[in-house]
Order: C-alpha cells, then sequence, then structure tokens
C-alpha cells in the first residue's frame, strides 16, 4: 500500500522529467573542472524551492549522482578531475584514453558508479528502517551524543589540518547562533536587524560558500585547460561485463567501503575514492600498474565513490545528521518543505520516504543513458571557455539566492559567503566543517539545554542512559584517539632507537 | 607549501581565531540564562569561544614553531588540490592584478544591488554580467551578444515560470 502511494509520486511527468533535466545539468557541472558536484547542488536548490517536495529532492539527489560521476569526464579526457572525487583515479583513466582504450575507462566508470550508487542505496533502503526504529527510543541526550560525536567525524576524519578543521567548525557554530531561535529565545548577534532575527538563510550561505566563492577564485586565477581530444567511445559497456567477471571482489570492497565512509558525517565521496584507491593498490596482484593505466583502481574507487554518496543518506534520513556537504544543503531543503528529517518521518510519512528510495534508485539508473550521452558528447562538453561559464554562475547565485529570501538581504549574505568562502578556499581550510556546523550547532544546543533542564544542571546525567553512556565513551575515546596514536608512534621511535 | 608557508599561515588564523573568541565573548555579554536554570542564550557562543580561543592558541603555537604541528599529508594533499584545481596559478596572491579583479567581481555585484531596485532586474542583471565577462577577459562584442540572451533566459525561468518577484523594470512596462 505504502509502496504503491510511494510510486503514484514518483512516476509522474513531472518527477520523470525533472530527474532528466537535474542529471544533465549535473552532468555538465560534474564536468567542467573546478565545479564540484555541492555546487551543482547549491545552485540547484533555488529552482527547487518552488517545487513539491519528491520532485524537489528527486532533482537534488539526480543532481549529485551524475556530477560525482561527470567528474570522471575530464579526468579521462584532460588528466583534470572534474570533481575532487575523481582525483585518485585521474591519472589511471588519462592513461588508459591515451593507450587507445578510452571506451575500457570511460564505460568502466560509468557502470561501476551506477553499481557502487545502486548498491549503496539497497544498503540505505535495508538499514534505514532498521535504524529509524532504533532511533525511536533516543531522547534529547543520546541526540547530543550523536550530533556531537559527527562534528568530531567531520574534523578527525576530513582531510588536512585538525585545528583548521576545528576553526572551520567554530565559524559554522557561530553563524548557526545568530537570530532568535535559541533555548531562552533572545535575539543573539542580530545588531538590530529585522532580517537577522531568524537567522542566516542557510541556502544564501551555502550558494555563496560553493559557487560564489569558485567563481572568485576563477576571476583571480583563470584556470587554462587544454583542448581535450576526441576519442574514440564506441562499445562502451561491451568490456564491462568481462571487467565484473575479472574484478568481483575489488567491485563489492569499493561498494562496501564507499557505503560506510558515506556514512560517516564529514566523510563524503572524495575521502571513499582515495581510500578505496588505497587498498584496491594494496590488494592487488598487479599494483607496480597502478597509476600507469590500470582499470582494476578505476573499478573499486568509482564503485566507492557513488556507493558513497547513497551511504551519506543514512544518517541524514534517520537522525537528522548530514553525512556530507550535499546531505547538508538536502536538509535544509526538507525542512523547508515541512519534511523534518528524523525517525519520526518513518512513522509519519513512509510514503515519502519510500517515493525518495525509488528516486535513488532511479537516479543512478538514469545515470547509465545520460553518462553514455556524455560521454558521447564529452570533448565538445568540454570545450565550453570557463571565462564565459563563470559570469553566467555568478547571475545564477544572485538571481538564486534572491529568490530565496525574495528580497536583497539573500544576496547581501550570498556575497559575505562567498567572500568568506574564497578566502577558507585559498588558506586551506576546509568548508565541510563550517557547514555540519551551520546546520548541526542549534541541534547541538536543543539538546544540550533541554538535557540540562531535564537532568537540573547535572553533567553526569549525560551518561545515565546505556545509549547515552555507549555514544559518549565512543566520542571521547574518538577524541582521545589521535592522542594515542602519537603516544604509540613515539614509543616505536624510542624502541627503535 | 613549504613550513614557513604553513607556519606564517597558522600564525594569522590562529590570530583569527582569538579575536572570534574574543568577540563572541564581548557580544554574549547581556544574553543570559533560561530563568531558574544554569544554562540559556550565553551557553553557545561561550562554548564557541572557548573553542575558538583553545585553536587559536593551537595554531598560534605552531605558527611560531614554523608549521611543525600541521598532518603530515598536508603537502601531499596541497599538492593534490592543487592538481585538481587544474592549472591555476598558484602565485596569484602576489599580483595586484588578481586583487583588483577580486574587488571588481565584488563591486559588480554590489551594483547589481544598488541597481536593481531603482532600475530592475534587467538593467542591473545587464551591468553585473557585462561586467563579469569583461573582466574575464571576453571581448565586447561577444559578451553583449551572450549577456542579453543570458539575463533574458534568466528573467524569463525566475520570474514567469518560478514566479520569483525579481525587481520591475519600469522603463520596459515592469518586465
Amino acid at each position: 500500500m505504502v509502496l504503491a502511494q510511494a510510486l503514484q509520486l514518483v512516476l509522474t511527468p513531472e518527477v520523470l522529467i525533472t530527474m532528466v533535466l537535474s542529471g544533465a545539468f549535473g552532468m555538465f557541472v560534474g564536468a567542467m573542472p573546478g565545479l564540484t558536484a555541492t555546487m551543482a547542488t547549491a545552485l540547484l536548490v533555488p529552482v527547487t524551492f518552488f517545487m513539491e517536495p519528491v520532485p524537489a529532492i528527486a532533482a537534488i539527489v539526480t543532481a549529485a549522482a551524475m556530477a560525482i560521476f561527470a567528474g570522471d569526464l575530464p579526468a579521462a579526457l584532460l588528466r583534470i578531475p572534474g570533481t575532487p572525487a575523481s582525483a585518485a583515479y585521474a591519472e589511471d583513466a588519462w592513461c588508459l584514453t591515451r593507450g587507445g582504450q578510452a571506451a575500457n575507462a570511460l564505460g568502466a566508470l560509468l557502470v561501476f558508479s551506477a553499481i557502487g550508487g545502486t548498491f549503496g542505496t539497497l544498503v540505505l533502503i535495508l538499514a534505514a528502517p532498521v535504524l529509524a526504529e532504533v532511533a525511536l527510543a533516543f531522547s534529547s541526550f543520546e541526540y547530543f551524543w550523536l550530533v556531537v560525536l559527527g562534528l568530531s567525524c567531520a574534523i578527525f576524519v576530513s582531510p588536512g589540518s585538525v585545528p583548521r578543521g576545528l576553526m572551520s567548525l567554530a565559524i559554522g557554530l557561530a553563524v548557526a547562533s545568530v537570530g532568535f531561535d535559541n533555548p531562552a529565545g533572545q535575539p543573539r548577534f542580530t545588531f538590530g536587524s529585522v532580517d537577522l532575527m531568524g537567522g542566516v538563510p542557510f541556502i544564501c550561505a551555502m550558494i555563496g560558500l560553493f559557487a560564489t566563492a569558485e567563481v572568485f577564485r576563477a576571476v583571480v586565477a583563470p584556470t587554462r585547460l587544454r583542448r581535450a581530444e576526441r576519442p574514440d567511445t564506441s562499445g562502451l559497456f561491451r568490456t564491462q561485463w568481462q571487467n565484473i567477471r575479472r574484478y568481483p571482489k575489488q567491485m563489492m570492497r569499493g561498494n562496501i567501503l564507499g557505503t560506510l565512509i558515506g556514512a560517516l558525517p564529514g566523510a563524503g565521496a572524495d575521502i571513499a575514492s582515495w581510500i578505496s584507491y588505497a587498498v584496491s593498490k594494496r590488494f592487488s596482484k598487479t599494483p607496480e600498474r597502478f597509476g600507469k593505466g590500470h582499470v582494476e583502481g578505476l573499478v573499486e574507487a568509482g564503485s566507492s565513490n557513488n556507493a558513497a554518496v547513497s551511504g551519506a543518506w543514512i544518517p541524514a534520513l534517520v537522525f537528522g545528521i548530514p553525512g556530507d556537504s550535499i546531505t547538508a544543503i538536502v536538509i535544509g531543503v526538507l525542512y523547508i518543505k515541512g519534511m523534518n528529517p528524523g525517525p519520526t518521518v518513518f512513522l509519519e510519512q513512509p510514503q515519502l520516504i519510500y517515493a525518495l528510495f525509488i528516486v535513488f534508485l532511479l537516479a543512478n539508473l538514469i545515470m547509465l543513458p545520460l553518462g553514455w550521452a556524455a560521454i558521447r558528447l564529452g570533448a565538445r562538453m568540454l570545450s565550453v571557455p570557463q571565462n564565459i561559464l563563470m559570469p553566467v554562475i555568478l547571475l545564477s547565485c544572485v538571481v538564486g539566492a534572491f529568490a530565496i529570501t525574495n528580497s536583497l538581504f539573500g544576496v547581501v549574505v550570498m556575497l559575505v559567503f562567498g567572500v568568506i568562502g574564497f578566502a577558507m578556499e585559498e588558506l586551506d581550510v576546509p568548508i565541510a566543517p563550517a557547514i555540519l556546523g551551520m546546520v548541526l550547532g542549534p541541534m547541538l544546543e536543543k539538546n544540550f539545554v533541554t538535557s540540562m533542564i531535564k537532568a537540573d544542571g547535572d553533567l553526569l546525567a549525560f551518561f545515565e542512559r546505556p545509549i547515552a553512556a555507549g555514544l559518549g565513551v565512543a566520542t571521547i575515546l574518538f577524541w582521545l584517539l589521535p592522542a594515542i596514536r602519537w603516544a604509540l608512534a613515539r614509543r616505536r621511535s624510542a624502541a627503535a632507537v | 607549501m613549504g613550513r614557513t608557508g604553513v607556519g606564517s599561515r597558522d600564525l594569522v588564523l590562529g590570530t583569527v581565531c582569538l579575536t572570534m573568541a574574543g568577540a563572541l565573548v564581548w557580544m554574549s555579554r547581556d544574553l543570559k540564562a533560561i530563568p531558574g536554570q544554569h544554562y540559556g542564550a550565553d551557553t553557545l557562543p561561550n562554548v564557541i569561544a572557548a573553542l575558538s580561543a583553545a585553536v587559536g592558541l593551537w595554531m598560534v603555537v605552531s605558527g611560531l614553531r614554523g608549521g611543525a604541528d600541521a598532518s603530515p599529508g598536508d603537502d601531499e594533499l596541497a599538492a593534490m588540490q592543487a592538481e585538481a584545481a587544474t592549472l591555476r596559478d598558484p602565485h596569484w596572491a602576489r599580483k595586484p592584478a588578481s586583487w583588483a579583479r577580486l574587488a571588481a567581481a565584488v563591486m559588480l555585484v554590489l551594483a547589481y544591488m544598488a541597481l536593481s531596485v531603482p532600475f530592475g532586474f534587467l538593467p542591473a542583471a545587464l551591468v553585473t554580467l557585462l561586467g563579469m565577462l569583461l573582466l574575464m577577459g571576453v571581448r565586447p562584442f561577444t559578451a553583449l551578444l551572450i549577456a542579453v540572451p543570458a539575463i533574458v533566459a534568466t528573467r524569463y525561468a525566475f520570474g514567469d515560470l518560478l514566479l520569483v518577484p525579481l525587481p520591475r523594470t519600469p522603463f520596459l512596462g515592469g518586465w
């Protein structure tokens, strides 16, 4: 019954056409070097703002999945990864193309991306309802620890230096603390502005951080692209059955690792891809061929990055805790659409959840024909000059930010965050922890203050319920992990001397 | 990026963090706890200030030691990101022209804000888009050929299809 209702919600011309169009948009953005899947999502949000919940989410999910795959196109044709998630195997893909095996490389990337995304979605479909039942027993104490654990993962799992990650998190939390919406109901950091009473508009900030900042980066140092060659890409799918039979273990390992990494807050497709590539090389019978045009790494890391995109939806839908920047944006959209993510949505609106599951599956299936078309168009698509593209993107940012607030306040926020995002990128301060801070800040504060009211200010109450205690201990151990590793390394080096 | 580069950058970022911590404490001085409770609107800002101060001190110390605390993978990561960021000039910050271009891009967005209310979306967007295209090195005639259809399409998509109340242009019948 619920499934029939869900199918009715998805199988409409509006949803299907939206998916195809947003898929094409995601393909284009992902294929452009420097433009990321998150940017595709941020630019799409103002458009989805005016849609019903299912087509809105369908548009974002499809665009994100396509963009991650499309990042492989310039990797194979230009040796330049379109998105950071394709960077791990760009060298192999490029070497295969130069060696006359473009069809094998691009076909593998397309087919295994679709398989990885579908695998991650199946895990989501099976795991999410079970996890949601467990989550129904959660109180503010458990949610507090979950949020803290999520934020900690964002810092310690993300690449780069820990203090810079913490700095980014502090910026995100500070932004989240603006406005009236706090447990005491006092206007906080509003500087007398009526617009700021409702807080900083999240989507405008996202557009600034991801899209406007990238335009500014192109303005100060334009990207010089080589002309892409037009390789022979006929018979894309012909060799893939062989690849599946030759590398089944690698495919499954990539699928499983990608889904697990994606489900960790802060660790998205980029990290999944790098780790899977490293694992593939480590267990390969021919590790010396990696980096010189070997399809094995492409199979494992290509499956992994798309599986991670699907895996990131598990904490997002079940707990309302985003797994990466894309799901952070979607959580914002879900709230706007009145579909508050969390375990109760599985009880109150199961047809919507199942509709989303169907959308996730469809998005990965649509990837095959759209990806095929994108590969055929590949070289022509990559010849769109950046100096024309970037000004048009800036105009989209301005109009998109205006559309969110229906006032110039949105444009001001977009501009301010564009400058902040630009500075952060240039100073190697990661942006993902700031996004998670902005999304999880209110949840952190609400659950902490609610818990303290319940426990009359007794901090030990955070360890009195078994699941809360478990989560709390896990979080503290997670914090201590770098210190333990450091101490062990010191002991080992002392022993060596 | 060498150790010294990482060190001076950490010093600057550490100072920013310490300033942010001080600003948060100062701005939260009037925020009060919920009546009868220990916690309230001041709790989160104070926690962020403490985090920011700790991180600031960490980075300042690290900066003074020449970036010694930077994680070992940083250099490889920077190289990887440089590769991923395609063929961008890594030394743009030393060129005053780059800063002038950045300032011009910001000014063009500000120009949109200033012009859109009195003159409407179309002229304001035309100025911004045309300015950006010229800034990116597109020839004037080509820029005009791109800008006009682009803003008309944007106006139609957002104003007519998505019903966003874009500022109206008085001399074009309110379109």
